[in-house]
């Protein structure tokens, strides 16, 4: 159900809520772009302007220019006047009351205790929700994970630095010092893991967060990202799994019609890893750890399959995991030769977690 | 099509919200835009129509101008109860409103919470982040259905479903839920199961299949003193007592409620949660971990090792 379908946006009743809900948006946001509100609202902006050239025509009874919404989008910004009827917001459902009173009590949880005005602004708000949507106060949920350890993991993300974490295997009841450079954070099976390179293994690794006892940032070699050399060194069997246009074009031996789980031997050059410059996938890198938008996050979150090649560390191997990782929805990497363990970065994270 | 529909919608709403007294449904085919055809099909379309709204949310209210002559129905939409009204809302709520939309990110309420905060959003608020860690906690779940709790909880439904107990056989339950809950990253909903008249709690993961929604007994009463935070605290009476090696089974630590160093061996209190899963940690330990009480565990991990020697020996 966190899923929507695509076909949805476009049901009467759907537009309805969306458009009701555009007013007061639009009141508050004066001259915002098309294609912002329409990111807003999770829609295509042709779907935006559909959805505004109908709130155009919707007024008082009567119908006049002097009862309808002045809507003004023509110029690619939009104002709205003349809509004092639909100008406040409407209430929150009891799914969305739920949703909201559910996430504060898990931010409640993480939040230090030191920080009293927010728990009591916390309580507050929780109060405030239940009585608008008839909701039991009987709901509770609580973070697990030491929100010390979330924060140092998040900010060595976000800054590319590494950390010195302790962690515990389960599988050796030991806790082992390792200095990793932490790559994202997943969530797997309900838990959250972090991938990381690892330079105690000299390779790859996932961590289940919650058995990191403790992290502090340390200095680590940093990874460059000029390409490398000698790009011939990678060859790949790719299976297309999904064909776009822009695989299709790429794909020498791709006939329209065939069949979707058709495999091509090709090699892959560097030219073709980086179809995007190297500050756009940096730029992925850190978009993870920002959470800014919420939708982009779960469209990056893709499922690696299979094995891939990658440089060696020292080089683009950073530049190259963003790569593939932006596009393994429409491939399927399979590595040929130059199988050595230290350039083979692990594919599916969701594989369990290992030392 | 689609967009008359819609279209029409929006200006029923606006008309219905925009009026004082309540406009009769001859006014409303009279007025709003979008109204044609036989009187027969207006009416399914309005009936339709009125069917729509309420199932997004918004109430509309049925009246007469004269309650002492049996006028036609005339119907409104009450501002206070279509608008959002949460009082005065201040900048740092709604930082931590966003907050906590955010934590749903790729979880089973991630639509919902993202239309609440579109809506926060129209309240025209500035944000204040300054004030917040810049740490996010996360939802895990797999993609339950939560509403379907929260819904039977503020109604006081009776939910039946499949139920996989400790034992690991499968029964029907009939529960009127009272709490939903969430830790370690599962969910659970305690309720008064509705054979043995007492409160229960069930972990979501292990309802199998669907649940059916029945209308609950008339007189339910939620049972006074239930506080869903101390579920578990009132569960974990019983306390086990076990030694473990120094430097070893640091999973069993975590759970202790408090340790004591004797030599080569620490004692350490671990709340009772799942009496099985506990036995299951311990046994993973083998020897480095030594069970002095409570009984029913020794028993169940003596039970356990000699089941293994009895398969593997």
């Amino acid at each position: 159900m966190a899923k929507k379908v695509q076909g949805n946006t476009a049901s009467p009743l759907e537009r309805t809520s969306r458009m009701l809900d555009l007013v007061p948006y639009i009141n508050t946001h004066q001259g915002i772009s098309l294609v912002d509100l329409a990111k807003v609202f999770e829609v295509s902006t042709d779907q935006m302007i559909s959805d505004l050239t109908t709130l155009w025509m919707c007024g008082l009874p009567g119908y006049t220019p002097l009862e309808l919404m002045d809507l003004d989008f023509e110029s690619g910004y939009v104002t709205i006047r003349n809509a004092p009827t639909l100008a406040r917001p409407r209430s929150i459902t009891h799914e969305e009351g739920v949703a909201l009173v559910l996430g504060l009590e898990v931010l409640r949880s993480s939040i230090s205790t030191e920080r009293e005005d927010l728990i009591a602004a916390i309580a507050s708000l929780s109060q405030r929700i239940a009585r608008l949507v008839n909701l039991p106060l009987a709901l509770s949920a609580s973070s697990d994970i030491s929100h010390e350890v979330t924060t140092t993991v998040r900010q060595a993300i976000s800054h590319r630095s590494g950390l010195k974490i302790s962690y515990h295997s389960l599988y050796k009841d030991e806790i082992s010092s390792r200095v990793v450079l932490p790559i994202e954070i997943l969530e797997s099976q309900g838990t959250l893991h972090l991938h990381a390179y690892c330079f105690t293994a000299q390779d790859f690794r996932h961590f289940r967060i919650d058995r990191i006892q403790s992290a502090e940032s340390a200095g680590v070699e940093k990874p460059s990202t000029t390409p490398p050399v000698n790009p011939e060194k990678i060859r790949f069997e790719v299976k297309v799994v999904r064909p776009t246009r822009d695989v299709v074009l790429r794909s020498p031996t791709w006939k329209p019609g065939q069949s979707s789980n058709h495999r091509h031997s090709r090699n892959i050059g560097l030219q073709d890893l980086s179809w995007r410059p190297v500050g756009q996938s940096n730029y992925y890198l850190q978009r993870r750890s920002e959470v800014k938008s919420l939708k982009e996050r779960k469209r990056y979150s893709i499922v690696m399959r299979g094995k891939f090649l990658a440089y060696p560390f020292k080089d683009t191997w950073c530049n190259l995991w963003s790569n593939l990782t932006l596009r393994s929805s429409h491939y399927e990497f399979r590595p040929k030769r130059n199988r050595h363990p230290a350039y083979c970065c692990a594919g599916p994270f969701r594989r369990k977690a290992s030392s | 099509m689609v967009s008359r529909k819609s279209e029409r919608l929006i200006n029923l709403t606006i008309a219905l919200l925009a009026t004082k007294r309540f406009i009769t449904k001859s006014e409303i085919f009279k007025t709003i835009d979008g109204y044609e055809g036989s009187s027969e099909s207006k009416e399914r379309m309005f009936e339709r129509d009125k069917d729509d709204l309420r199932s997004l949310g918004i109430e509309i209210e049925v009246g007469s101008f004269d309650p002492l002559f049996n006028d036609e129905a005339g119907y409104r939409i009450k501002q206070e109860r279509y608008q959002l009204d949460l009082g005065d809302v201040t900048a740092l709520e709604i930082s931590l409103l966003s907050l906590a939309a955010q934590a749903w990110q790729g979880a089973s309420l991630d639509d919902a919470a993202q239309r609440a905060l579109v809506k926060l959003n129209s309240l025209g608020i500035a944000v204040d982040e300054e004030n917040i860690s810049d740490s996010t906690p996360f939802f895990t779940d797999g993609g339950l259905d939560l509403p379907i709790i929260t819904r039977a909880i503020a109604e006081h439904q009776i939910l039946e479903f499949t139920y996989r107990n400790y034992e690991l056989t499968d029964e029907v339950r009939s529960v009127v839920p009272i709490g939903l809950l969430t830790r370690s990253g599962f969910w659970y909903f305690s309720g008064v199961d509705q054979s043995i008249e007492e409160i229960r709690t069930f972990r979501f993961d292990r309802v199998i299949g669907s649940f059916t929604v029945k209308k609950g007994p008339k007189d339910f009463e939620t049972p006074e003193n239930f506080d869903s935070q101390r579920l578990f605290e009132r569960d974990i009476a019983t306390q086990a007592v076990i030694d473990i090696r120094l430097g070893k089974g640091t999973s069993l630590r975590a759970l202790a409620a408090s340790t004591n160093s004797i030599g080569e061996w620490d004692q350490v209190q671990i709340p009772i949660l799942d009496m099985r899963t506990l036995s299951a940690l311990i046994l993973w330990h083998g020897d480095d971990v030594y069970v002095h009480s409570p009984i029913e565990l020794r028993e169940i991990i003596i039970a356990g090792l000699k089941d293994l020697v009895k398969t593997h020996g």
